[in-house]
């Protein structure tokens, strides 16, 4: 199957701890922060940052441990919302600044969704393209660029990061993959503004709509309603009992509702695990940096039955089962 | 085999039109030279109140419906863009929506201009490698003129609006479908052209003045005629996959940014000009949506059947190239 030859993440080095959080709106928010959602802390873009500076580092990390060079790799895909430009789109520029020539390219986006969809997505090509070796695969995310920073929900909320993957063409398919959408949720979490519906004027800026906005609150929590039935679904395609999951990572926006989840699916806390203390909410680079970090952690060994799990606003979600 | 078939097409191009000239006019050039070379005659201008998802979505119920194929019928919707309706969620989400396509999977994909035909691609690759996927809907939707400086005299005359849509379906055909593709970029070129907005720029009061939040171009780099020397290659290479000629090929279209390139590539190919069919000079310049308003228009008029040969190039800012070959089933 698609091999992860390898790994590879970055984060911005500014440090936000709850506290500075609590602090800045004059409220205990620690208790929301690390007690639901499960943060202690979160790293943010600086100023003259921006996400190509997370994907590179990232990308060389993971080409190392691959011991691959930037001219072995036959596509370059990146998976997020929060780009580099409007156009053009953020893999180009990386792959120039890898000099990545051999390298087809594009981006995908499906919110937090992203990541676990270009990777099927890659697959996918690898299948029709035996003449592809390797490709490179970065999830990255740099939100906090988009937030109102008074806003005390979202600016608490969400940071940036990327991890990136090597993925070696092996001739074999990723196990199974599943996918549920339902855009009747298009308006309710999102950047609306700065694209075509209300593009960048003064009236856009003075309304805030370019930054992230909560528009219409959802009733009961989408993931808790809707991964359960979505790993379960996806299991009886791999054919395979929910007991045969070595690991299973989901997206990091809620520690309650991960923990929730994993007690309805009978699958124990050990078999799963989670970044969001150290790394808060980060989006479309969340799945990958999870892998990574549990793999670093020996949570994970080659051979592991792994399944990614994963919810975008819009909304989107997609589940992945591959053999590490 | 498993393979592919586009079981039916949709455009759509908003109705209010201007003249190529009436914009010199305006701007105090004369364009008559460019628009006899480059073939853009009119430009095509979206309605204040629509946007990205509105091409697509009468695009897509065309297709949908030359298809015979109802929206709850399918697993996958591609939509291709650079000028999308929100920064996130994705166009996709919103057309799935007021498709009511319910059962479909969903992504946008963004490479620029060359996005459509990578997606295209990309949703080939999804029903051959995984049987569960059956039927997918393709959508180039570009809606440049929100990203315009009208009073820019390169890029205001060039860009209008306007989506292209392909329903892809699953076949059994021994003779005919997918061919093959070949794909080429270079990113050294990423800082040439394009809407540089987002998390490395993002809109202030004072960018929105300098008009830093519209399609911009660098003027000390002038993009080189890269479509002249790379799209004869990739054609050769993606026929040569299914052990064809260029000779072979009854239909080739490309992005449609400038009708004498494509005269000198299909020169270069030493293939007649009825081999490819533009249009440009009705719908002008539509990105990431020209090649599928090409393939719809070119279907319109009967010029592909059964069993040709149809190829689609297409380049985009940055730059990034696709190129794909199906044999018309």
């Amino acid at each position: 199957m698609s091999h992860i030859a390898g790994m590879g993440l970055k984060v911005p080095d500014r440090i936000l701890t709850n506290e500075y959080f609590s602090e800045y709106f004059k409220e205990d928010l620690n208790g929301f922060l690390e007690g639901t959602v499960g943060q202690k802390e979160r790293h943010w873009l600086a100023d003259d940052e921006s996400v190509v500076d997370l994907c590179l580092p990232a990308a060389h990390e993971a080409m190392a441990e691959a011991g691959i060079a930037a001219k072995d790799l036959s596509m370059v895909v990146v998976a997020s919302d929060t780009h580099e430009y409007i156009s053009p789109p953020t893999s180009v520029v990386v792959q120039g600044k890898l000099g990545a020539t051999n390298a087809m390219i594009f981006d995908l986006s499906a919110s937090c969704a992203s990541f676990v969809t270009a990777l099927v997505t890659v697959d996918s090509w690898f299948r029709s393209h035996p003449d592809f070796k390797y490709a490179l695969l970065i999830g990255e995310y740099g939100m906090t660029k988009y937030l109102d920073k008074d806003d005390k929900y979202t600016a608490s909320l969400f940071a940036d990061g990327a991890a990136a993957f090597v993925i070696e063409n092996t001739g074999e398919s990723i196990i199974a993959s599943k996918f549920i959408a339902d855009g009747t949720y298009h308006d309710y979490l999102g950047v609306f503004g700065g694209g075509t519906k209300y593009p960048i004027n003064d009236d856009t800026l003075a309304k805030g709509l370019h930054k992230l906005r909560i528009l219409k609150k959802y009733d009961q929590n989408p993931n808790l309603v809707a991964w359960p039935g979505l790993v379960t679904s996806l299991m009886n395609k791999v054919g395979e009992p929910l007991s045969a999951i070595d690991l299973i990572l989901f997206t990091q926006i809620n520690l309650l509702v991960i923990k929730k989840v994993l007690e309805i699916l009978g699958i124990p806390e050990s078999k799963s695990h989670w970044i969001m203390d150290r790394y808060g909410y980060t989006g479309s680079a969340c799945i990958p940096m999870a892998l990574y970090d549990a793999r670093k952690q020996g949570k994970v060994k080659p051979g592991d039955l792994v399944v990614l799990v994963a919810s975008g606003a819009g909304q989107a979600m997609g589940a992945v089962a591959l053999r590490l | 085999m498993r393979t592919v078939r586009i079981a039916g097409t949709g455009i759509y191009t908003p109705t209010r039109s201007m003249p190529t000239e009436e914009v010199g006019a305006i701007l105090g050039i004369d364009l008559s030279q460019q628009i006899q070379a480059g073939g853009i005659k009119v430009k095509k201008i979206m309605a204040e109140d629509e946007e990205a998802s509105d091409l697509a979505v009468y695009a897509g119920m065309q297709a949908l419906k030359n298809a015979g194929i109802k929206p709850s019928e399918l697993d996958l919707i591609i939509v291709s863009t650079d000028t999308p309706d929100y920064i996130s969620p994705c166009t996709a989400s919103i057309v799935q929506h007021r498709l009511l396509a319910k059962n479909a999977g969903l992504f946008d994909t963004n490479c620029a201009c060359s996005g459509w035909v990578t997606a295209l691609n990309t949703a080939t690759k999804y029903i051959i490698a995984d049987q569960h996927f059956h039927k997918a809907l393709v959508i180039g939707t570009y809606a440049m003129t929100r990203f315009l400086n009208w009073q820019d005299k390169v890029t205001a005359p060039t860009f209008s609006d306007g989506a292209g849509a392909a329903v892809l379906v699953e076949d059994e055909s021994e003779t005919g479908g997918y061919l093959g593709s070949m794909l080429y970029a270079d990113g050294y070129y990423w800082d040439y052209l394009g809407v540089y907005l987002g998390s490395a720029r993002l809109p202030t009061a004072e960018s929105v003045a300098n008009q830093e939040h519209t399609v911009r171009y660098n003027q000390n780099k002038r993009f080189p005629d890269v479509n002249s020397v790379h799209w004869p290659r990739l054609v050769r290479e993606t026929l040569a996959q299914a052990n064809l000629t260029p000779e072979d090929a009854d239909m080739l279209l490309f992005t449609q940014v400038r009708r004498n390139t494509i005269e000198g590539v299909m020169n270069t190919l030493g293939l007649p000009m009825t081999k490819t069919h533009n249009v440009m000079e009705k719908y002008g310049y539509t990105g990431s949506a020209c090649v599928p308003m090409a393939l719809h228009d070119a279907l319109e008029q009967d010029l592909i059947h059964s069993g040709d040969v149809v190829v689609m190039t297409a380049s985009g800012g940055g730059y990034a190239m696709a190129c794909y070959a199906m044999r018309w089933l």
